[in-house]
């Protein structure tokens, strides 16, 4: 399977390695199924009887301007079956994905609804169970208590948010000969452990302009938008990822590379880093731990942009900025 | 193909006197078999004024055949097949009597077909409704006048005649292909002249046409002692299915049975098949085939694989169920695939008869299973 080159350090910011993600379950596997008194398939069984975790470690290659995620997924020892099965769903496109040997990894189209990547444990061949023939397990699959790395993917888009389905091998029998009758059992997407990631992801919309302040001059207010968080009330998962796009929609000329940003009082500018023009403009990646400036709780960005409105001459001077104040709240857990 | 319309008695037009006689089809609503209801039709219903005002100008000689629908009110109307037979006695009656010819009437298959309705299959064919419920009446017609309704007609008998090489199956099968049933099928005119029948398809689809064999004893009517047989065409058809669009991100299977296609399918479920299969050759860099060996045939129905009018395929009738396969059949070819169809749109893919995968986008309801 194709892993990918080490790069060259120096050229490498290393954002963070960051933790999170999956539901983490301490206990004994919790079915995330739901109710499955409705399925009628012979000898069918849920595949969410693993208990994930997941890893990721993003990294930002500056002179290829690709973003790196690399991921480490792990199985508790509390499980009761192995994983074979990662869906991500994100609408990144992405350059490259990448897998641990023996696993078929690949990624899809981001033209489909769900777009993103999928790593699967696979089999050619069939072991006999009641009811017939089942794939049998996967040549690498992950067991209770064990971990496994080398799942990754390069793209040019920057992190956010992405649905992670995680499955076990639970050996349901293939339908016998000849049968299309219309059997009914829960979707991949239900029986399987569901949380969150960071993966490649293309923002689309503008959550808000961010806030007025009285330093902005009129019309000031517009060279800054904010992707995926409100000025006030918006709840993240650690590591916490802000997106933002500079705003010239309206003829306004912010002026990118005056872009700075405060968060809890800190500098956090050189986090933000650029992604496709069909996305985020910047976006930045902050983890939890000792010395970081984000923390659980209550957090506040700052973030200014000068720039000349479009009903502005450019002989204006000063020029205006725009300020805006984002408060946000962290919390840890899917 | 357009059918010119003849008499299956056929003898020539000839002239004289004589009796005209509208037929006319009222369509109803569509019903269900254990709950026949045709609503109560105008009782002056008429034939289409266009063609009534041609036939009186040519003084027309001859029935003519009304077609009515009463859900749209839309008329059609055109002579009657079986006013040869009725021309050559009154010939043989008057014979100095001259009798225009025939006004140019035609049909084909797609325009003028009687009546379309899907083909059986219960809950294989979800929404779909095999029958159709209609009235014949007749009119007694001299000379391009219209002398009223007769009260008394008898049928004597309605046979459908599936047609070869219709609804997709092309080439030979082995044994009669299937045919539906009008219920009742003989009889006589109710009080107000009208012959309610309801037609009831089978699970193949196809084109059929269907003989009413007629006379009438209406000793008030002055065409009493007439009668003939009227051919009319109907088709089994599950509409709206399209050939699904060629791409260089999949191949067909070849077609080894004796229909001439099976990759028919409802348009939305085509871009389905695009996206699913132009994702999954860009996920493995068109180094993995990606076949499609099934869909449904042009007008749906029974997709008879074994050239027999049965199974193996209880689905693929309504364009919804689409097949694909990879280059091997196990689950390391499979599990992608699917992954893909879903990704893509499709409800449900599931592998089936241990060689493909079998991807839905209807939500079917087997009552044996439920």
């Amino acid at each position: 399977m194709k892993r990918f080159p080490t790069p060259a350090a120096a050229r490498w910011i290393i954002l963070a390695t960051l933790y999170s993600v999956l539901p983490l379950l301490p206990q004994t596997s919790r079915a995330q199924v739901g109710d499955t008194t409705y399925v009628n398939y012979p000898n069918w069984k849920s595949s969410d009887k693993v208990v994930p975790s997941m890893h990721v470690s993003v990294t930002y290659d500056s002179v290829a301007g690709k973003w790196h995620y690399s991921y480490t997924v792990s199985n508790d020892i509390s499980a009761l079956q192995d994983i074979n099965k990662i869906l991500m769903t994100f609408n990144g496109a992405t350059d490259e994905v990448a897998g641990p040997p023996d696993w078929t990894s690949y990624l899809i189209d981001t033209a489909v609804p769900q777009p993103g990547a999928s790593f699967m444990s696979l089999s050619e061949n069939f072991v006999t169970v009641p009811g017939g023939r089942a794939a049998a397990a996967g040549p690498s699959q992950i067991a209770p208590g064990q971990t496994l790395s080398g799942f990754g993917f390069v793209s040019p888009y920057p992190p956010g948010d992405a649905r992670t389905y995680i499955r076990g091998y639970s050996a349901v029998p293939d339908l016998p000969d000849s049968v299309e009758d219309e059997y009914r059992y829960p979707d991949d997407t239900t029986d399987a452990q569901r949380g969150w990631t960071l993966a490649p992801t293309r923002y689309t919309r503008i959550v808000t302009q961010g806030t007025q302040e009285p330093t902005d001059l009129a019309r000031s207010n517009r060279f800054l938008s904010f992707m995926n968080v409100d000025t006030v009330g918006t709840v993240l998962r650690a590591p916490a990822v802000i997106a933002v796009k500079f705003d010239n929609t309206s003829g306004d000329l912010p002026i990118r590379s005056s872009f700075r940003a405060l968060l809890n009082g800190v500098d956090v500018t050189s986090e933000f880093h650029p992604g496709p023009a069909d996305g985020a403009d910047l976006v930045a990646v902050f983890e939890l731990g000792t010395g970081k400036p984000l923390v659980l709780g209550s957090n506040t960005l700052k973030t200014f942009v000068t720039g000349l409105p479009s009903t502005f001459g450019v002989n204006v001077i000063p020029s205006p900025v725009d300020v805006d104040t984002i408060i946000f709240s962290v919390v840890t857990g899917p | 193909m357009p059918l010119r319309l003849r008499s299956r008695r056929g003898s020539r037009p000839g002239p004289i006197v004589l009796a005209k006689f509208l037929m006319g089809i009222a369509t109803l609503a569509s019903c269900r078999a254990d709950a026949i209801t045709h609503p109560p039709l105008a009782p002056d219903l008429k034939i289409d004024p266009v063609l009534a005002a041609q036939l009186k100008a040519a003084r027309y000689t001859g029935a003519v055949i009304s077609f009515v629908n009463t859900k749209s009110g839309a008329v059609r109307s055109r002579p009657s097949q079986a006013r040869t037979m009725l021309a050559a006695e009154a010939m043989r009656a008057s014979p100095t009597l001259l009798v225009p010819p025939t006004p140019a009437m035609s049909m084909d298959l797609t325009s003028d077909l009687m009546f379309i309705v899907q083909p059986a299959g219960g809950w294989t064919t979800p929404g779909g409704n095999p029958q159709f419920a209609f009235k014949l009446f007749w009119n007694c017609y001299i000379n391009g006048v219209d002398y009223g309704r007769i009260k008394n007609v008898t049928v004597s008998n309605i046979t459908n005649t599936p047609l070869d090489g219709s609804g997709g199956h092309t080439g030979s099968h082995s044994g009669p292909k299937p045919f539906g049933l009008n219920n009742p099928f003989t009889g006589v005119t109710d009080a107000d002249g009208y012959f309610p029948t309801l037609y009831t398809a089978t699970q193949v689809s196809g084109d059929e046409s269907m003989d009413v064999d007629w006379s009438t004893s209406d000793q008030a009517s002055q065409c009493v002692g007439f009668g003939g047989t009227d051919r009319y065409y109907h088709a089994t058809r599950w509409e709206g299915l399209s050939q699904l669009t060629p791409s260089q991100y999949f191949t067909f299977g070849p077609i080894t049975s004796h229909h001439d296609g099976i990759y028919y399918a409802r348009p939305d479920v085509d871009i389905l098949v695009q996206k699913t299969a132009k994702s999954y050759s860009r996920a493995f860099n068109a180094t993995k085939p990606l076949f499609v060996t099934a869909a449904s045939l042009i007008y749906g129905g029974l997709e008879d694989t074994g050239n027999n009018w049965s199974m193996p395929h209880q689905l693929h009738r309504i364009g919804a169920d689409v097949d694909f396969d990879g280059s091997a059949d196990n689950h390391k070819v499979w599990d992608p695939i699917m992954d893909h169809a879903r990704r893509a749109g499709f409800r449900k893919c599931e592998p089936h008869n241990g060689n493909h995968v079998h991807c839905y986008t209807t939500q079917y309801n087997n009552p044996n299973l439920h």
